[in-house]
């Protein structure tokens, strides 16, 4: 056997037992990184010695569930028992692994382009000086010869790559988002606030105000994670004079992820309504009223005065309370005066009776 | 015998050609929030905006590397048969062999078809769901199977290799049974 025989049956020799190192569990294991997981730390057809060690965070660990599926990549957590690891370009971890099945540590890559050409160039070279030799065999062996070279390429891409045979659909980070909070402000605006999970609200197509089967259309504005919806100031009217507390709000939004997607959002909201009772102050012969509601409200103040012991005498004053709005009424100026308020809230009527 | 070793060199270089063709063509479209080609050697995916890694489509791509190891071998025996003078008998034999793996390789390309389509069925469905913020809407992906994968995974290209082995083999044969009489 010629020297530079001997040599090449070393070198596929010694080649031969670092790729079977993983398999049969030897202390170092060249892999070939099969994904685009790991880039641009490890690139697809990169190769990476590794070693049985310890490990840490921010280790390249090589762990596997059988003998033809590893997983290269970066560990990002250890709890107890179980380790947690994350290709560089994923954007989700994956899910824990127990610390057993962790094999090793990489500890050299040997990019693509320094191991791929002169490998091929060797083969290559080695073929072309064998060529005359292979002339001079015996039957059939050429073609067995140039058979067990595409064997011998297929398996060691094989046994190079750790690989999936199990269809392990890659996990989606599908965009998402959900309601933070829904509530009504002064003004009859709703204010609604969201959690966006990958996902911001990017224009409001169409909105709709419901109550009690009616429907107006209502005007939103806003986006990214919040939206307030200005509702039609008749439909909280509508709503106070028949004792309606739960307001619908309908809308369609497009959602945006980045400039080449869109999504949809239809959303119904139930907005509760708290109707509350009038501020009716009396004094300094003034009765100021305020309407701390949403929807306007209207008032009948009822003056009743007298001077002296006998029959009362009364006056009226009418008035409609914008959402928000104080007014200030002027009591006749008599020696008794009653003021009685009167008005609408709820469906119901109420009354309070003051002193100005 | 001079038109079996044409033909014969000539389905091997078709055979090549073809095969590196469909490698790199797309062979599957995906459509909808996930979308992109996928080819044997390579896909480009997006996924809701982002590009979208698979480890199952990545060592199909790894893989594939032996179907096209095959083409280019059958490519370069072939030539080598209609360029080369003598060593007949080499260079039909080399012919075989390379054929021969031609066998091989169809059926690694049945199971990258498997592994490729499991992946990508997997992504087939319906992304919308309901969450407190209503219904997120964000369509269905759907996977389409593209003419050149029709071919590349059918029948006729199963046939194709078939014939090949067997003109091949039967040019061998006749190069020795020529060899014989000598």
């Amino acid at each position: 056997m010629r020297v530079s025989d001997l040599a090449a049956l070393m070198a596929a020799l010694a080649l031969l037992t670092l790729v079977l190192g993983r398999l049969a569990g030897l202390p170092i294991a060249v892999v070939m990184v099969s994904g685009r997981s790991m880039e641009p730390s490890l690139r697809l057809g990169d190769l990476v010695v590794a070693v049985r060690s310890g490990f840490g965070v921010g280790d390249v660990v090589i762990w596997c569930t059988s003998p033809t599926y590893c997983v290269v990549h970066r560990v990002v957590n250890v709890t107890g028992g179980l380790v947690v690891t994350k290709g560089d370009n994923n954007p989700v971890p994956d899910a824990p692994v127990p610390r057993g099945l962790v094999r090793y540590r990489v500890v050299l890559t040997i990019p693509r382009e320094l191991w791929a050409p002169p490998a091929l160039l060797l083969v290559g070279v080695y073929a072309y000086r064998k060529r005359r030799a292979l002339a001079q065999v015996q039957v059939g062996r050429v073609a067995v010869a140039v058979l067990l070279s595409y064997f011998l390429f297929s398996l060691t891409l094989a046994l190079l790559a750790p690989t999936y045979f199990t269809h392990n659909v890659a996990p989606l980070r599908v965009p998402s988002i959900n309601l933070r909070s829904a509530g009504l402000w002064p003004g009859g605006l709703v204010a609604l606030n969201y959690t966006p999970l990958g996902a911001s609200i990017e224009e409001v197509e169409a909105c709709l105000a419901v109550v009690d089967g009616l429907k107006a259309p209502c005007a939103a504005e806003g986006g990214g994670d919040s939206l307030v919806v200005k509702v039609p100031t008749a439909l909280l009217e509508y709503m106070n004079e028949h004792g309606l507390s739960i307001l619908e709000v309908r809308l369609n939004a497009t959602l945006s992820c980045d400039s080449s997607w869109r999504g949809r959002l239809a959303g119904r909201y139930l907005v509760p309504v708290p109707w509350r009772p009038l501020r009716v102050e009396a004094g300094g012969g003034v009765v100021r009223i305020y309407n701390p509601n949403p929807a306007a409200v209207r008032v009948n103040v009822t003056f009743m005065w007298a001077d002296e012991p006998g029959p009362w005498s009364r006056s009226e004053a009418s008035l409609v309370l914008g959402p928000g709005e104080e007014a200030v009424v002027e009591a006749p100026r008599h020696r008794y005066v009653y003021a009685d308020v009167r008005y609408v809230l709820a469906g119901s009527i109420r009354g309070v009776r003051v002193r100005p | 015998m001079r038109a079996l070793k044409l033909l014969a060199a000539a389905l091997g270089v078709a055979y090549g050609m073809i095969t590196l063709a469909l490698s790199a063509s797309p062979l599957y479209l995906v459509r909808g929030p996930v979308w992109g080609a996928v080819s044997l050697v390579t896909y480009r995916i997006w996924a809701f905006g982002s590009p979208f890694y698979s480890p199952a489509l990545d060592a199909a791509s790894v893989l594939s590397l032996s179907v096209l190891f095959s083409a280019t071998l059958n490519i370069a025996v072939s030539a080598w048969l209609l360029v080369e003078g003598g060593h007949e008998r080499v260079l039909a034999e080399a012919h075989v062999g390379a054929a021969l793996s031609s066998v091989v390789s169809a059926g690694v390309l049945k199971g990258l078809e498997r592994l490729v389509r499991g992946e990508l069925m997997g992504l087939v469905g319906s992304f919308d769901h309901v969450t407190s913020a209503g219904r997120v809407i964000l369509g269905r992906v759907v996977v389409e199977a593209l003419p050149p994968a029709g071919f590349f995974f059918g029948p006729a290209y199963i046939a194709i290799v078939a014939v090949l082995t067997a003109v091949s083999l039967t040019h061998l044969v006749h190069v020795y049974a020529r060899l014989g009489e000598g």
